[in-house]
This record gives structure tokens, C-alpha cells and sequence, in this order.
């Protein structure tokens, strides 16, 4: 069976964020890209699903400028055998990624399409769920723990009210919770190995695939900065300010 | 990032931060320190991730790596603990040197044994009389058949003690003829019968621990004589350009290590009111800081890539050497000012950069033999 992973390049976790002085986005000049999280979480279970024999070859994808090459590499790495990388400077939305995600299935073919849950850059938790929509394949979401069969796929799900296990029918669409694996680093052996791996380059138009974007960003600020508490003498007091200066009882 | 390195080497560099915070986060890195113990999980990690094979050819199952490549592991390892990039040296350059100067047999059975972690390797040079004066040791190795018996005394060995460790040693083989032309390099186990290791109490490196060594007719096989009987110099001046040059490159990471401790306290650190970063006495010393370890990282990597691209880089990977040695000491000296009375309290990191780098100025070649070189270089030679 073949695997696609989806990977997005995302401004590494431990960066602190900072708004561009104009409003119009958070600031990307050298700031340090990763690896969404997410997605390492998907493309390690792939390895481990490619290592346990259930899957013979991994295709890692990623969208967006040339810096996501790096990305790719990172997958190849890892342990994934080629990427794909569709070139556009375009900031892409879920649905244009779900789009291209598509466009390159009809290609590939793949059983299983594993992406992460979501991107920690703009927190959407949208892009698996549309795909399968749009390829009208079952959905397995927030994954914690997968089992697949020559045609279906056993997945545990964390839900709202504790875990949820399904089957459904390969192929299939599964998006990766925090608690599936610990990805690993890239090994030195594969490091020096993924320099020898292929990755396609190819564009939105190649594959057809409309991705202007239909969201228009009119501005982005910081979170309100919290304000210092007061420390209060009594209940009695509590209760006073409560009741007269925020007047909520 | 940094368009002067690839894709995978800005993956290997990830990786070995990586393998460093997962391995050896800081109150690890405190524990060992203060427990004076030598990290051999740490080791088997590195062994794991095939730091060990980066640097040698693929024929003898190495990975073929650059220098730049060793120099970012070295770099990346220093940021954590200088202490901990002499582990990494030590297996490293002494496995080159078999590389280099080995036959083919010596290399089959070295280094696949040193890649797998099987064993460890580890330099010794000095003598209580033989510092700088390389030639001046005295320690002696005298053939008996197909032996050899080695007798004298050995200081200042770096991890000469560890496990499973084999220490690469200089000895006299001809004490008559010039003094730098009679020394050969042996392989020697240390735990061979007739060596007496004791490790001193230095200052700072104290994973890696520094130790003396007794050498009591010690038998070694002839076959553990590498480059040939009175070849010793010849196996030195090998390996002293990559050497120098990763040496400098873990002397860039720590010195990194402490602008980036230094920084993050000046921003957190507040006094009068307001975070101490702000004040332009403290501003200014971490921009002349940040500065200088910009330089001293750049002269390194241009020396990385001379190698790799096969120049006569001696001249400059001294001043690199040199420099980076010297900007570490400098950086944690103002890390541990701009610390204060927290800099000098040992539950604070600061203060072992400021222990292991005063040594960075005089271990591998003194400051004041790299410049006898350069200015040697530049045809200033003493009469």
C-alpha cells in the first residue's frame, strides 16, 4: 500500500510569535520554519506502518514558496521514500490544499492519505476533513491509535468525552492527535540517504487546481495583554468588588 | 536560514540540537557536572544517531560527511557543554588519524569498533615536561618481538579514562635522533596490564574527566603501531587542520551557549524596574558579544570549507582556533558579569562555561603557540 502524507511548513513551535507592524500578518523574515508537529506525528506513523509491513512506500507533500523543500527533505529524513512539492506563493487555504491534496491522489493513488489534525500556525482543523469530502472517502479525525488491514483501518479517536474506536474501509482519510507516537529525529545514516531521494515539483495550474484565496485577512493584533491581579483582604471584600465593580452577581 | 549550508545540514544540525535537548537537557547536563560522571548513555545516543560515523569514508562504513559537517555537530554538541564536545572529539579525531595514517587491517578493525561505539578513543600527548614542546616527551616504546613495551608518564589526558576506552598515545621510539623525529602514535587499551590512570581534579570538564596516566612495561602488539615506527609527528600534522578547525567550531557553539544564556537572563533579569537588557551598559556588552561569536563562526566555517575544498587552510584555521577559543573565554567571563551573584552560584549554568572556557585558550595548542604559527605564517619566524 502506498501512504500520503501531508506536510506544512510553519514557523517552529518554540518561536514567539510577533504581529508585523503593518497589521497584515505575523512576521516570517528569519524566523525559524519547521515541521508542523502535527504532520511529524503523521509522517512517523507512516514509517512505523511502513516498517511493520503494512505499507510499502511513503510520499511525503507539501505546499507553498520553495522553503518547503526543507520540509520535504525533513520527511525524506525521517524515513519517507519521495516527495512532491507543489510551488506557489500563494497563502493557501484548506479547501485549495484539500483541492491539490486531491489532484495528486488521482495521480498516486495511495490506501491512506495521514495528515496532522491541524497546522499550529492558523489552528484551522480542516484540510483532512474537506478532502474526504471532496473524495468521498471515509474519515478518521484526531487520531491516537491505528491499525490497518489489507482494507480497513482500525482508529481510536479522541473525542470530547474520552475515545472512540471505528473501522472504515481503505481508502481513507486520518488526521493525527498528539497521543498517536513520538516522531523520531532524523538519524544521521537517513539524513545523508534523503539527499539522494527525489522530490517532483510541480504548481497549482499543472494540476489544475484554482487557489486564490477567498478569505480576505483585514487585520492581525496581538492577544490583550492580561492585566495584573489584586490581591483582596476577605470574602467580604470579594464579594463587594464582585458585586459593584464588575458587577456580575 | 543560513544560505551558506544545505538542506541537510541544516537537518543534521536540527538533529544533534534535537538529540542534545532529548539526551542531555540542562538539569542533566548540571547532574553529570556536578557528579564529576561521564554521560555513556549520552554517548550511546550519539553512537545511535551515527554521529560517530559522520566524518569517515563509506568504505569502512562512515557516512562521508564534510568537515563542515563535523563542525556543525561539534557546534551543535559546544552549545550544550565544551566538556561534552571533548567526547565527541577525542572518538572523533583519533579514529581520523587511524583513517589517515592506518593500513588497511588497522582501519577494518578501528573504526567500524569506534563507529558502533563499541569502543572509544581518546588523545594523549602531554608529559609533566612535554607541554607545548611536543617533542620533549619521554615516555618510551621499546620493540620485544612482535611487542611493545611502553614505560613513562602521561598527563592532562582527556577521557583517558572512560569505559572501553583506547587511548592513542605518543611515545619515543628513537629517543637519539631529533627530538620531533623519534616519536611513534600506538592504540592502547586502558585497562592493559601495567597502566595506572588517576583522574585529577581540574577545574572544569569534569564529564570528560582529565587524567594522568602510569605506564609500568605496558605490553602492546606491534600491530597497534599506527603510520609506521617513527611516524608520530608525521600522524599529528594529519589531522591538525581538521582538528583545529572542529575544536574552533565547538568553541563557537559554547561560546553561542553562553550569549544565549546571558541574553535570555538580561531580558528576564529586572532590577530598578525593568528588565536589566534595557539598560545600554548591559545592551551594549551582549551586542559586542553577539558580535564577536557572529565573527569567530563565520572564520570558522570559511576554514571548514577551505578543507573540504582541499586548501592549505593552516594559517587560517589557527586565527580560527585562536579566535574562538579566545571570544569563548571573553563571552562567558561577561556572561558571568552580566549574572552576577547568580552567575557565581553553581545551581546556575553559567559559571561551568566560565570553568571549561578558560581552559578553550590553552588546551590544543596555546593562544600564544597559535600566534607563534600565524606570525610564523606571515614570515616572522624567531631566529
Amino acid at each position: 500500500m502506498k501512504l500520503l502524507v501531508a506536510v506544512k511548513r510553519v514557523i517552529d513551535y518554540n518561536v514567539k510569535i510577533r504581529v508585523k507592524a503593518d497589521k497584515t500578518g505575523v512576521e516570517t523574515a528569519n524566523v525559524k520554519m519547521s515541521m508542523n508537529p502535527f504532520d511529524e506525528i503523521a509522517v512517523e506513523e507512516a514509517i512505523r506502518l511502513k516498517e511493520a509491513g503494512a505499507a510499502k512506500e511513503i510520499v511525503a507533500v507539501s505546499m507553498g514558496p520553495q522553503g518547503c523543500q526543507e520540509t520535504i527533505r525533513t520527511a525524506l529524513a525521517m524515513g519517507a521514500d519521495r516527495g512532491i512539492h507543489v510551488l506557489t506563493d500563494i497563502a493557501l487555504e484548506p479547501l485549495a490544499v484539500a483541492k491539490l491534496l486531491k489532484a495528486i491522489i488521482a495521480k498516486e493513488q495511495p490506501g491512506l492519505v495521514i495528515l496532522g489534525k491541524q497546522a499550529i500556525d492558523d489552528d484551522c482543523n480542516q484540510t483532512g476533513q474537506m478532502l474526504a469530502a471532496l473524495m468521498n472517502w471515509p474519515q478518521a479525525t484526531f487520531a491516537s491509535k491505528l491499525k490497518l488491514t489489507a482494507e480497513t483501518a482500525e482508529v481510536t479517536r479522541e473525542v470530547d468525552g474520552g475515545l472512540e474506536t471505528i473501522a472504515i474501509k481503505l481508502p481513507a482519510v486520518v488526521t493525527t492527535d498528539l497521543r498517536l507516537n513520538e516522531p523520531r529525529y532524523a538519524s544521521l545514516p537517513n539524513i545523508m540517504k534523503a539527499k539522494k531521494k527525489t522530490i517532483d515539483q510541480t504548481t497549482p495550474e499543472a494540476l489544475d487546481v484554482n487557489v486564490q484565496p477567498r478569505l480576505t485577512t483585514l487585520q492581525v493584533t496581538e492577544p490583550v495583554k492580561r492585566q495584573g491581579g489584586k490581591k483582596l483582604g476577605s470574602v467580604e471584600e470579594l464579594v463587594d468588588k464582585l458585586m459593584h465593580e464588575a458587577q456580575v452577581i | 536560514m543560513d544560505s551558506r549550508f544545505s538542506e541537510e545540514q541544516n537537518l543534521l544540525r536540527d538533529t544533534v540540537a534535537k538529540l542534545m535537548a532529548k539526551h542531555c537537557p540542562p538539569e542533566f547536563m548540571r547532574r553529570i557536572d556536578r557528579e564529576q560522571s561521564y554521560p555513556y548513555m549520552l554517548y550511546d545516543s550519539w553512537v545511535e544517531a551515527g554521529l560517530f560515523r559522520m566524518p569517515f569514508a563509506e568504505a569502512y562504513g562512515g557516512l562521508g560527511g564534510s568537515t563542515v559537517d563535523a563542525c556543525i555537530i561539534a557546534e551543535e554538541i559546544g552549545r550544550v557543554s565544551a566538556d561534552l564536545s571533548m567526547m565527541y572529539g577525542g572518538s572523533t579525531f583519533c579514529g581520523l588519524n587511524v583513517q589517515r595514517k592506518g593500513s588497511e587491517e588497522q582501519k577494518a578493525y578501528w573504526l567500524p569498533r569506534l563507529m558502533s561505539g563499541e569502543i572509544r578513543m581518546s588523545i594523549s600527548m602531554s608529559e609533566p615536561d612535554a607541554g607545548s614542546d611536543v617533542g620533549a616527551i619521554r615516555t618510551t616504546a621499546v620493540r620485544d618481538g612482535d611487542h611493545y613495551i611502553v614505560n613513562g608518564q602521561k598527563l592532562w589526558a582527556t577521557g583517558a579514562g572512560a569505559k572501553n576506552n583506547v587511548i592513542n598515545v605518543y611515545v619515543k621510539t628513537d629517543p637519539k635522533v631529533h627530538y620531533r623525529q623519534g616519536m611513534s602514535l600506538f592504540l592502547v587499551d586502558n585497562d592493559t596490564p601495567g597502566i595506572e590512570l588517576r583522574k585529577l581534579d581540574m577545574l572544569g570538564r569534569y564529564c570528560t574527566g582529565t587524567y594522568e596516566i602510569f605506564f609500568k612495561d605496558v605490553r602492546v602488539p606491534a600491530d597497534r603501531l599506527i603510520g609506521g615506527e617513527n611516524k608520530g609527528w608525521e600522524c599529528i600534522l594529519s589531522g591538525l587542520q581538521v582538528e583545529r578547525v572542529v575544536a574552533a567550531a565547538a568553541d563557537v557553539g559554547s561560546a553561542e551557549g553562553c550569549v544565549e544564556m546571558a541574553l535570555a537572563y538580561a531580558k528576564d533579569r529586572k532590577q530598578f524596574g525593568r528588565p536589566i537588557g534595557t539598560f545600554q551598559a548591559i545592551a551594549h556588552m551582549l551586542a559586542d558579544m553577539a558580535t564577536e561569536v557572529a565573527a569567530a563562526r563565520a572564520l570558522m566555517y570559511q576554514c571548514a570549507a577551505m578543507v573540504d575544498q582541499g586548501e592549505d587552510a593552516l594559517k587560517d584555521i589557527t586565527m580560527a582556533k585562536l579566535f574562538a577559543s579566545e571570544t569563548y573565554a571573553k563571552v562567558a567571563n561577561l556572561g558571568m558579569q552580566i549574572f552576577g551573584a547568580y552567575g557565581y552560584n553553581k545551581e546556575f549554568d553559567m559559571q561551568r562555561h566560565y570553568r571549561d572556557a578558560r581552559i578553550a585558550t590553552v588546551a590544543a595548542g596555546t593562544s600564544q603557540v597559535q600566534r607563534n604559527l600565524i606570525a610564523g605564517l606571515m614570515g616572522l619566524k624567531a631566529q
